[in-house]
């Protein structure tokens, strides 16, 4: 498994597409046992660095904040993302690796469809109905 | 009294339509007001306690936040375009103003505030047509494609064609290279090739010297000479005429035009990107197309595919007319329901994008509350047979349309309608009601 997190200080940053190094993590069948390398992506754009995860073979991003047309661009290309995920890159890593995060975080609407019963408004964000998924 | 002021403020705070966020000296949440959970999505209980970085994750987070500037110069920052992620990864433009909140000497916090200024960029996009890659919108297949080989074709310098029925944003696809080209600071021209009679198209194409006609009193660049160092954008290629296409392949292949009237040829630097839709190849084969201009007009190829074989950028799409519309025409539409997205999922959309983009602007004209219903669509679209991807309907769709059809023959006489089917009247009405068939609507 290869996973990706784009890193500030040690920190999973705040947002994708302007992070300016990305971790990549990389283990076998032992998730104890992993591969660490660093990439330097301040001079590329946003879809660069969304490019990059694709060449590189990732399978998954894990990310605190990310826009919506890059979220659909890695998904489109099976590239698995976990967002809203925040704190310490490497532990965050292990964890993940280990199984332990796995969560899609906030996956929600951006336009709410809302679902009217016995004639009334059923104000909030549907969760489950047809239209499920992140816009 | 102390209860009373807190009580006051906290009303006061939740009364502005600005985004308020307060933080400890650890950028740590302790306030958030209304406006700032409206804006950002989050209600206060999901950010209390947070790092204000966890919960807004703008673009300057990193590097150049206001708040962490504000609070290490002991200063007001003030107007900072800023741009927050909302809980849902939308990008939202805000304007920022951050101070830092000092006690006896000492730095305890801050406090934020933005405003959103979605509406003024939506309407600044749509006046300025800034085209960038994320405002192509999808996530189906055939556009995440198109967006992978879409900032390699900016950088070259090759001839592009596009295909793609009408309304299929053909022209936005253009621009978005054009913007993300070395030619962006150049300008970008657009050209309809099916707008104009020959006569005019070429003079507009290619300019005219003065005294080159009767009318010509001074001398007129073209649309070549006018995109100068840009992209020149030809729409409705396929509709040129055999003698003009002589002169487009002349323009494309040598570099240089020569404007009506005038003996020396002009030369021109243009990136050229074209469109049609329709079947090049095959009127290539009917030889109404020269076979010499489309290879050099298709040295790349980019095919977009009409709406109904992409549905799953629909929802995408509404999202995207409905923050357009918010701010073109000062409404506040939040939503749609769950029965008109059905619909819209359902349409055949004959005018792609364009068309749903019409149903869009129809439904904020009619709507009278925060979310578009099935009244607000457009009748065509309601009473619209549902697009079947198969071609196969069921016995039950085929018996319905039948009797729809039977009583827009006999005129909405259920007993002639009746006849025509050979069954008895009360059968009819007993289905009638099973199918739900509104007679008033299908009368629309």
């Amino acid at each position: 498994m290869k996973i990706a997190i784009p890193d500030t200080n040690g920190n999973v940053s705040p947002r994708f597409e302007t992070c300016n190094r990305i971790k990549i993590f990389e283990s076998d069948t032992d998730a104890a046992n992993y591969k660490e390398k660093t990439i330097e992506v301040s001079d590329l754009s946003p879809f660069e660095k969304a490019r990059l995860l694709r060449k590189e073979g990732v399978d998954s991003l894990i990310c605190l904040g990310i826009e919506n047309w890059i979220y659909h661009y890695l998904t489109g290309f099976n590239i698995r993302v976990v967002f809203g995920v925040s704190g310490k890159t490497t532990e965050i890593a292990e964890d993940f690796l280990k199984g332990k995060i796995h969560r899609v975080i906030n996956c929600n609407y951006s336009v709410p469809v809302i679902m009217k019963r016995r004639g009334r408004w059923h104000h909030g964000h549907c969760k489950r109905g047809r239209y499920r998924g992140r816009w | 009294m102390n209860d009373r002021i807190n009580k006051i403020c906290s009303i006061v705070l939740n009364s502005i339509d600005t985004g308020v966020l307060i933080v400890d000296n650890e950028f740590r949440i302790v306030t958030f007001n209304k406006a700032a959970e409206k804006i950002t999505g989050f209600s206060f209980e999901e950010v209390k306690g947070k790092h204000c970085f966890e919960v807004l994750r703008t673009d300057v987070c990193e590097k150049g936040c206001p708040l962490r500037e504000s609070i290490i110069s002991k200063s007001q920052v003030e107007g900072r375009r800023v741009e927050i992620l909302n809980k849902f990864g939308k990008a939202i433009p805000v304007i920022v103003n951050a101070e830092p909140i000092i006690e006896n000497g000492e730095i305890i916090g801050g406090i934020e505030t933005f405003k959103d200024i979605t509406s003024i960029e939506t309407l600044k996009k749509e006046v300025k047509k800034d085209y960038r890659l994320g405002d192509i919108i999808g996530k189906s297949r055939a556009i995440l494609e198109i967006f992978d080989i879409l900032p390699d074709i900016a950088e070259s310098n090759s001839t592009v064609l596009i295909e793609g029925p009408s309304g299929t944003g053909k022209e936005i696809l253009a621009r978005t290279i054009h913007n993300l080209s070395r030619r962006k600071n150049k300008p970008f021209v657009a050209f309809n090739c099916a707008a104009l009679p020959d006569t005019l198209l070429e003079s507009e194409l290619f300019g005219y010297e003065k005294g080159a006609f009767t009318d010509a009193a001074k001398r007129k660049p073209g649309r070549f000479e006018l995109a100068q160092g840009g992209t020149l954008f030809l729409d409705e290629i396929g509709d040129t005429s055999p003698a003009l296409q002589v002169k487009l392949l002349r323009a494309i292949q040598e570099k240089e035009i020569e404007p009506l009237g005038s003996t020396k040829p002009v030369k021109v630097d243009v990136r050229i990107i074209c469109a049609t839709n329709k079947d090049l190849l095959k009127l290539v084969k009917e030889g109404k197309f020269r076979e010499d201009l489309y290879y050099r007009i298709n040295v790349i190829k980019l095919s977009l595919p009409p709406l109904k074989e992409r549905r799953e950028d629909i929802p995408l799409l509404i999202e995207h007319f409905i923050t357009k519309y918010n701010a073109i025409m000062g409404k506040n539409i939040t939503g749609i329901t769950e029965d008109a997205m059905d619909i819209l999922m359902n349409y055949s959309y004959p005018g792609n994008i364009r068309e749903l983009e019409n149903i869009i602007e129809h439904a904020f004209v009619l709507s009278k509350g925060s979310v578009i219903d099935v009244d607000d669509l457009p009748a065509e679209v309601k009473n619209a047979e549902r697009y079947e991807d198969t071609g196969i309907l069921t016995l039950a769709e085929i018996e319905k349309r039948t009797i729809v059809k039977a009583l827009r023959i006999s005129g909405y006489n259920k007993q002639k309608a009746a006849e025509l089917l050979g069954i008895d009247r009360t059968t009819l009405w007993r289905k009638i009601k099973h199918y739900n068939i509104d007679i008033d609507i299908i009368k629309e």
